[in-house]
């Protein structure tokens, strides 16, 4: 079994490592997530491809999963819980549905939690190598569009090392959710080069502030730009030369200009680079084209 | 020959007695404050750090006295070996040599339980509402003592007296 899956897999009850186990090499190669759905059958995606394990998920499952995913501890994981998802050591996300509990009209967590979707993180490294040798004829700030699950994380990983690693550059990443670069105990899982420094936990648009100011960055990676807020941090920062590598949810370049958030962001030119992942999952490299 | 095994043997078991009930006594108001201290730490640890219970546990264990370590320690062990909260809560408490009167008992029992189920705000009232239980057990230990004392110099005082009869 691979090192990444048997180690997402540990959160999870020996019956549903063993059934993940069993499943044919090529399967687990490819293999992209876990669903659990309670009382249903439990299922891993490759692809587009939603394939059954042998195994009912029983309700126990879910509560000793949520429960070694969170440290046994809600407190630590509260934030994460109220976005319907916890990282887990090693960059993995357990994405999280259930009913919401409110208190002052502001969500506080889930409960009665129905369904969990165990994603696997991966270190593909060179799979950003075409994009890395466009970016050494222009290094201008760059956003990686694609919709969910295509790979926008993985490229961005890749991309952060080859700056770091082959163009000498250094790299601030502000890891909000600790995927990119899931620091445990200081030490970054995934490699993301010689010259990179990890803000983790810290919200991206304060995180591109504190980064701003104490750590002198040549590059700014953040993973999924998803507020105005976000946008906003960046718009200054941009200001001040700092270039960045950032990742966005989006099918295509219309698409993303057509979606509020990212037209301030688009308006003001602080991409001028742009890496459209296909359903191929080649890459597709362009410059930025302002809207009007 | 006999008057004197007879008050050896009535020294040996009054001294051991009152021996026996003190040791008892002062290690059980020593565990309270261990207890109740590292009540204290886990609080600021919780406040600051934020950590997963099992982390959490350890470290407040370094800075503790040793039971009360070892119960930290085995409960974080037992959380992470998949055992749930209660049975985990159970267990660290009946495997570590633990001298504690029932209340306290019961007190660092329900909280172990409960802990890790709330929310910052929660886990703070639990830890709180435990302290002040072990407090209110160090409280009773105290006001025991001045009568457990007057018991102890009655029973000095008659031992002495049953020495005088045996030896006249």
């Amino acid at each position: 079994m691979q090192k990444e899956i048997r180690q997402a897999l540990a959160v999870c009850p020996p019956e549903l490592q063993r059934a993940v186990e069993a499943l044919p090499e090529a399967t687990q190669r490819y293999m992209e997530e876990l669903r659990l759905r309670i009382g249903r059958e439990a299922a891993v995606t490759t692809g587009k491809r939603e394939a059954p394990l042998a195994v009912t998920v029983r309700p126990e499952w879910v509560e000793s999963i949520l429960a070694s995913a969170t440290g046994h501890a809600v407190y630590s994981a509260q934030e994460m819980l109220k976005n319907g998802f916890v990282t887990l050591r090693g960059g993995h996300r357990l994405g999280i549905c259930g009913t919401a509990v409110y208190q002052n009209g502001t969500l506080s967590t889930l409960k009665d939690i129905s369904s969990l979707n165990l994603r696997i993180a991966r270190e593909m490294k060179g799979i950003g190598n075409r994009a890395a040798d466009w970016l050494w004829t222009r290094p201008r700030s760059t956003l990686i569009i694609g919709p969910p699950g295509r790979g926008k994380t993985t490229l961005l990983r890749d991309l952060i090392f080859q700056l770091s690693q082959r163009f000498s550059h250094r790299v601030c990443v502000a890891d909000e959710r600790m995927e990119l670069a899931a620091v445990v105990e200081g030490s970054p899982q995934f490699d993301l080069g010689p010259k990179t420094d990890v803000l983790s936990g810290v919200k991206k648009a304060r995180a591109v502030e504190m980064l701003l100011r104490t750590m002198n960055p040549q590059w700014i990676a953040l993973d999924e730009i998803t507020s105005e807020e976000d946008v906003n941090a960046m718009v200054r920062a941009s200001y001040c030369g700092v270039r960045f590598m950032a990742t966005a949810h989006a099918e295509t370049p219309s698409e993303l200009r057509q979606r509020p958030v990212y037209r301030s962001m688009v308006e003001a030119g602080v991409f001028e680079n742009l890496i459209v992942i296909l359903p191929d999952r080649t890459l597709k490299l362009e410059r930025m084209i302002s809207l009007d | 020959m006999i008057k004197w095994i007879g008050a050896g043997l009535i020294l040996l078991g009054a001294g051991g007695f009152g021996v026996g009930k003190a040791a008892k006594f002062y290690r059980q108001m020593r565990q309270l404050h261990s207890f109740s201290n590292a009540l204290e730490i886990l609080k600021c640890e919780l406040n600051y750090t934020l950590l997963p219970l099992p982390e959490l546990c350890r470290v407040t264990a370094e800075r503790s006295e040793r039971v009360c370590a070892g119960v930290l320690r085995d409960y974080a062990r037992l959380l992470e070996q998949g055992s749930p909260r209660k049975m985990a809560a159970a267990a660290c408490l009946e495997n570590n040599a633990l001298c504690l009167p029932e209340e306290a008992q019961t007190a660092l029992l329900e909280m172990l339980s409960s802990m890790g189920r709330y929310d910052l705000d929660g886990e703070n009232r639990l830890l709180s509402r435990t302290q002040l239980r072990l407090e209110a057990a160090i409280r009773t230990g105290e006001a025991e003592k001045r009568p457990m004392v007057k018991g102890y110099a009655a029973l000095a005082l008659c031992t002495g007296a049953a020495l005088a009869i045996l030896l006249m």
